[in-house]
């Protein structure tokens, strides 16, 4: 199953993914693996967006 | 065959309902099972439920599961859950979907703005259908299932093996011989997200973003439960007896009532 945001769903088979979003580059902003394994890329985050991210990397670290 | 030891009011649920159950990871027996990675509690998104493929009965399991010498062994074909076809779903911005694909999900489930379950498909691979491993520490095999680092000076990427979330057990359970299938539901839903839906995701998990139910049904094949195989506890009273052929009578005439 694909996703994008100009024809929203397509069901479509796929040997590595079993759902994935794309933008319109097709470029993956989302997706699930038949694996299991769910990988994503965040958008463009804001400086106090990455700031926090930072401090919750940190704190987790920790 | 695989077989679930069970009461009999879960029986009585099963037949009369046509579901099987499916318990949230954290509330299975087995504490260790809870698959935490930097700090998200990965086990809250897992559902299982547990079967063993051993044939012969197994005392342990009648003890641990039937409940207090009352209880039943319930043995189906590992390919037991119905095939919907989805299509045609009307998506929120009012657009439809294209092709069509089978689900054990229904319908609604694809489009609840709080959670997406995958796999949504009934085939059993590894994902779904797996056989536990016995190993020496469990939170080792799973600790590092969540993966996140900035990409850039403006991006995070992140990944989560869910797959390694529910499959490992600690060796002191391998008398159990299981096998389990698996489901997960992600606290999102990416019909309803945005471009930034990789935002969503990782706000999502980092806060441990509960799911609107802590157990999840699925639907059977009317054939699959037909073709139950049921025996009762070598304990089980006269009584257990009539009540599990009443049952039987009433939702499963067809089935094999040891």
């Amino acid at each position: 199953m694909a996703e994008d945001k100009d024809c929203e769903l397509k069901a479509i088979e796929n040997p590595e993914w079993l759902k994935v979003d794309v933008d319109a580059e097709q470029h993956i902003l989302y997706g699930i693996k038949h694996s299991g394994s769910v990988d994503w890329i965040t958008g463009k985050l804001s400086h106090e967006e990455v700031e926090q991210l930072k401090t919750k990397i940190e704190n987790i670290k920790k | 065959m695989i077989y679930h030891y069970t009461t009999i009011d879960t029986l009585a649920m099963i037949l009369s309902t046509g579901k099987l159950k499916f318990n949230r990871l954290g509330k299975v027996d087995d504490l260790e099972e809870m698959g935490e990675s930097l700090n998200v509690k990965l086990g809250k998104y897992a559902f299982v439920s547990c079967w063993t493929e051993e044939k012969e009965e197994s005392i342990p399991l009648w003890k641990m599961y039937s409940g207090d010498n009352h209880g039943v062994r319930i043995g189906m074909e590992p390919d037991m859950f119905v095939k919907n076809i989805i299509k045609d779903l009307t998506l929120p911005a009012g657009s439809k979907m294209q092709g069509q694909l089978t689900s054990m999900l229904e319908p609604k489930d694809f489009l609840s703005p709080n959670y997406f379950i995958f796999p949504f498909r009934p085939d059993l691979t590894e994902l779904f259908y797996c056989h536990i491993e016995y190993v020496d520490d469990v939170k080792a095999k799973t600790e590092g299932a969540f993966k996140l680092k900035m990409t850039d000076p403006e991006h995070a990427s992140s990944s989560i093996s869910f797959g390694e979330i529910g499959k490992y057990k600690n060796k002191r359970w391998a008398f159990q011989q299981e096998t389990r299938f698996r489901i997960y539901a992600q606290p999102f839903n990416s019909v309803y997200g945005d471009a930034n839906i990789g935002t969503i995701a990782l706000n999502s998990f980092l806060e441990n973003k509960p799911l609107p139910f802590s157990e999840y049904f699925i639907l059977l094949r009317k054939d699959a439960i037909q073709n139950m195989e049921i025996t009762l506890h070598p304990n089980s009273t006269q009584s257990d007896r009539v009540i599990v052929d009443s049952l039987c009578a009433r939702f499963a005439p067809k089935c094999f009532n040891l």
